[in-house]
């Protein structure tokens, strides 16, 4: 009969405490199973300087076509990434537009550095909010 | 709300799952794929470096891990900014397609080279980039730190302000087509 409560008892725990244990929010849950080995590296060349370009689409009329005339060649590897901080610079309208801004016109920007080869990234801080908003 | 930093506006965020800003975050991001997923391919995500502690981490894998899984962009990628040492963060590394940093102090870039090095064995693309601290007011400073970067390690992060576009030809001429 003990031993009938204790196990029942051990049932019991692993039922409250089980599937907590499955999840990621728990403090001190080792990191490493959210990560297989790392790969080895595959991309770095000896001698090849690798060059990002970081883009504004608010900047887009002025400077892409200079960005544009950079090939890879000659010991230089081009990587085109559009990261766009633009319209979404103020932390208080996080995911909001800023006044004139639209989604057909937000669109038609980012399809414009696709044709051109870059692939476009939203900017997000995680981390960090505007006090006016963080404070509501 | 976690804590406020001393004389700015910003406030460091809890990514809680319970508190709102997760909530607020992981819509916002939804959202923005489920209206762009012709045209975005994903996120770049800053300021990891201000997780403070292992708890913050491994709620923002989280957080990533859900709006990738209802994201209406197909293979959605993140980028990431500013990380911790691989053995805090190595597993939220894991999920960028590359990782880095922006405005390293020329003197302290031997060390943070080495550690995103270390950090950039996680991500898809094994180079880190790394950007040189600038100063608009000093761009004879600012090309000097890039030439250094550039001579000393094989990566660098570009800005394509007018500005910087000047350095970038100076430094590599021979680029231009």
């Amino acid at each position: 009969m003990y031993l009938y409560h204790k196990l029942g008892a051990l049932i019991i725990l692993l039922l409250f405490i089980g599937p907590g244990m499955l999840t990621a929010e728990r403090v001190g849950e080792d990191p490493a199973a959210y990560v297989e080995d790392p790969p080895r590296s595959e991309d770095s060349e000896p001698g090849v300087k690798t060059v990002f370009f970081i883009t504004h689409a608010d900047e887009f009329d002025r400077t892409l076509g200079r960005v544009l005339s950079y090939e890879d060649g000659g010991g230089l590897r081009i990587l085109r990434w559009n990261y766009c901080f633009q319209p979404f610079r103020a932390w208080g309208l996080y995911f909001e537009f800023a006044e004139g801004w639209t989604d057909g016109r937000f669109a038609g920007y980012l399809s414009r550095f696709r044709e051109e080869g870059f692939r476009n990234l939203l900017y997000v801080d995680l981390t960090e909010c505007d006090h006016g908003y963080s404070g509501r | 709300m976690l804590s406020q930093t001393a004389g700015s506006p910003l406030d460091l965020m809890s990514l809680d799952p319970w508190l709102s800003w997760y909530g607020y975050l992981r819509d916002g991001m939804i959202n923005l794929t489920r209206r762009f997923a012709d045209d975005m391919d994903g996120f770049a995500i800053d300021r990891l470096d201000r997780c403070p502690s292992l708890q913050e981490s491994v709620w923002a894998a989280q957080l990533l891990d859900e709006v990738r899984a209802a994201s209406a962009v197909p293979d959605l990628r993140y980028v990431m900014n500013s990380l911790q040492d691989a053995e805090h963060q190595g597993f939220l590394a894991s999920r960028a397609e590359f990782v880095g940093s922006d405005g390293v102090p020329m003197g302290e870039m031997d060390g943070w080279i080495a550690r995103y090095l270390e950090l950039a064995q996680y991500a898809s693309l094994k180079t880190p980039y790394l950007v040189p601290q600038l100063d608009d007011a000093a761009p004879a400073d600012s090309e000097a730190s890039y030439r250094l970067m550039l001579s000393e390690n094989g990566f660098v992060f570009f800005d394509d302000r007018e500005l910087y576009l000047g350095m970038m030809e100076r430094i590599f001429p021979e680029a231009i087509h």
